[in-house]
């Protein structure tokens, strides 16, 4: 049985469109990214799932069960928000003995699954401080396995690394990892790039409420294949882009830190006409590079993805 | 099902629990006002005393009848007297004299010779300080014409005796005319309400204090905590979980009701045991009226926490109501103006107060304060199923 079904699903704001009728599943066990820019549609996804807000129309399943019974749905998935939504004046152990009771977890159980989620988030030794005096970083933390208290069959993770240095961000990717491991399906929103390359099984790129393409991330770079990526170390001017884009072939350019990126088809056919195209310009090197899922999203979408 | 109510409830108490400061401020500032009114108008001895100066004749002639008039003054407990010789100024400058210098708030000049056999009438000019308290110039000025009432028709009688004796008058026109002089007999029964002792100032201040501790908590404290739930997103993760509305509703009114309660619970002990206070009716029968008051309360702050967007903007909305209502609904001072009796009967809190007062000063049961009671009890239910109501609407899924 999948993990998720989704057919068609539309979630309308006025006569805003926010989610444009996107079909998907997801499989058991499997960790499913959404990722796209802010403004997307992935949270209302998430939102419309997690039966927090209402469907304008469509079909959804969690395991069967329709998004439209949220009784039956609430037991089965966790949720980590996006915002960090903490009882600041509560203990960490409080905030889990909270939510713990509010999703039926025995006390025994809720003792034994603490004391693991604290430890694994390395705060087990800051437990009974309030949440108020934490870190952003272990606000974030906590945020995460306050979704986990009552095992659930899916979590949905909703950014849950917007804003977080790269240390604490790994630990919360190994994390994941580690309860996927274990058997729980994910699916999780990112607008980061590595975020989703590191984590997922698949991938769905999500633009302006639709979704453009889903697959492995594998897969999806391996779609570049056709194409290849260059990367072309020199100074800007204002015509650059133009130049190079008027070159038969050349799909798509674009110039970021310092060097120019060329989206192509066939690299040993074209770097000749490249290099006319970008005659009298001082080029400090050219080298090919492997695709990232940066280089999939803009490719697909045209537009490239930032924090 | 009960057992997250309980949760939730736990989660607000810990929450006030761990703001030290909050608890504090919470406790006192009933205390505070106890304090600051206690002392205020307190007080030991008769409530209102005031000061009368008597100017006698420069002469020095004096016969009995002025004596005894001197001496009825004197006898009244509200009344503090100091006799003077007129110095012959005029008797404006004497007045404004003895006000300025003595602090008298009334001067009574009393004349030559006190009993006329002439006919003619007495002459007793009284001064008064128009810029005095209002109470105390009520009290001389309400004494003064007693006395004098009192005074005339003692003067009657005995002149009237003293003609008789000399066999002018019949005994039948004797008894006839004295009962036309005096045709009212006035007799006043001080009586202390049902319980025991006598009434102190503080009891009359506690049950307002208590009605407007419930008032302030209830409706800032539950409109406040709700809004800011919602704003930080608390409120929307519980409501994610697999829990009831109704679990979440009763959870956090069970909060509230007891930290309201706790605090007038403090105040009450604090009252009984430093200024023993004496609640004269059924400490059970009070205890259901704060409780339904509190209740009250904080269904209107579950209505606020509809309109505002933010935590301040419900304590805004808060105060606007709260001001009014602690006025009119007569907490501190009684209402006169008949209008604004009218629109006191809007404000719930009447008749929480109405009810609070009838039970702890005068000793009512349940069958005098029914009428409050029961218009305490249908307002409840309606402003927390008003309120109920619009909340689950806003957040309905």
């Amino acid at each position: 049985m999948n993990a998720v079904e989704v057919k068609g699903l539309v979630k309308k704001f006025d006569s805003l469109k926010a989610v444009n009728e996107i079909s998907f599943d997801i499989q058991e066990g499997e960790i499913f990214g959404f990722l796209g820019p802010n403004g997307a549609g992935k949270s209302t996804t998430v939102n419309m799932l997690t039966c927090q807000i209402r469907k304008t129309s469509g079909d959804a399943k969690i395991f069967g069960i329709n998004i439209g019974d949220a009784k039956k749905i609430r037991k089965k998935i966790g949720i980590v928000p996006q915002e960090l939504s903490l009882n600041g004046l509560l203990t960490a152990k409080q905030n889990l003995y909270l939510y713990a009771t509010l999703y039926d977890v025995p006390k025994d159980e809720f003792e034994r699954k603490s004391e693991e989620l604290l430890e694994a988030m390395g705060m087990l030794k800051r437990q009974n401080d309030l949440v108020k005096t934490f870190s952003g970083g272990m606000k974030q933390r906590l945020n995460v396995i306050l979704g986990l208290m009552h095992r659930p069959d899916i979590l949905f993770l909703d950014e849950p690394t917007t804003g977080m240095d790269p240390q604490a961000r790994r630990m919360i990717w190994d994390f994941i990892r580690n309860i996927n491991k274990e058997g729980m399906t994910i699916f999780l929103t990112t607008h980061y790039m590595e975020e989703a390359d590191f984590l997922c099984d698949r991938v769905a790129v999500i633009d302006e409420g639709r979704i453009q393409a889903i697959d492995t991330p594998m897969n999806l770079k391996r779609k570049l294949k056709g194409q290849d990526v260059i990367e072309v170390q020199m100074e800007y001017d204002d015509d650059i882009i133009a130049d190079v884009e008027a070159v038969d072939g050349v799909n798509k350019a674009i110039y970021e830190k310092g060097s120019l990126k060329l989206y192509i088809a066939d690299r040993d056919k074209l770097l000749l006409d490249i290099a006319k195209a970008l005659s009298e310009r001082p080029i400090k090197s050219i080298s090919s590079v492997e695709p990232t899922l940066e280089d999939v999203f803009i490719s697909i979408t045209g537009k490239s993805l930032r924090d | 099902m009960f057992k997250k109510s309980l949760i939730i409830c736990w989660r607000g108490l810990a929450e006030v629990w761990h703001q030290k400061k909050l608890m504090v401020f919470l406790v006192s500032y009933p205390l505070l006002f106890m304090l600051i009114f206690g002392s205020a108008f307190g007080g030991e001895g008769s409530p209102i005393s005031v000061d009368i100066a008597m100017v006698t004749p420069s002469s020095g002639s004096s016969d009995i009848a002025m004596d005894a008039f001197i001496d009825t003054y004197d006898d009244i407990d509200a009344v503090d007297l100091r006799i003077f010789v007129d110095n012959g100024e005029s008797r404006d400058v004497q007045t404004n004299d003895l006000i300025e210098n003595e602090g008298v708030t009334m001067v009574i000049f009393l004349p030559e010779g006190f009993i006329n056999y002439d006919g003619s009438k007495i002459d007793l000019d009284i001064y008064y300080d128009e810029a005095a308290d209002q109470n105390q110039l009520s009290v001389g000025m309400g004494l003064t014409s007693s006395v004098i009432e009192e005074f005339s028709s003692s003067i009657f009688q005995q002149s009237l005796i003293a003609v008789s004796e000399q066999g002018l008058l019949s005994q039948e026109d004797l008894q006839l005319i004295s009962a036309l002089s005096s045709p009212i007999d006035a007799q006043y029964t001080p009586i202390t309400p049902a319980g025991e002792k006598d009434l102190k100032y503080i009891d009359f201040l506690v049950p307002g204090l208590v009605a407007m501790t419930m008032m302030w908590t209830g409706v800032t404290s539950a409109s406040g905590n709700i809004v800011e739930d919602r704003v930080n997103g608390i409120r929307r993760r519980i409501l994610s979980t697999p829990v009831s509305r109704e679990s979440i509703i009763i959870g956090d009114l069970m909060s509230q009701t007891i930290i309201v309660c706790f605090q007038i619970l403090i105040l009450l002990l604090v009252a009984k045991f430093m200024y023993s206070l004496n609640i004269v009716g059924s400490y059970a029968l009070t205890a259901i009226i704060i409780f339904i008051g509190a209740l009250s309360m904080i269904g209107i702050g579950i209505l606020i926490s509809n309109f505002a967007k933010t935590a301040e903007e419900a304590t805004q909305v808060g105060l606007l109501i709260n001001f009014p209502m602690m006025f009119l609904a007569g907490i501190f001072f009684p209402l006169s103006a008949g209008w604004m009796q009218s629109l006191s009967k809007i404000f719930p809190l009447t008749y929480v107060n109405d009810a609070l007062r009838g039970v702890m000063i005068r000793g009512y049961g349940i069958s005098e304060i029914g009428f409050e009671l029961g218009i305490s009890i249908v307002f409840t239910l309606a402003v927390l199923g008003m309120g109920i109501f619009m909340l689950n609407r806003s957040e309905a899924v």
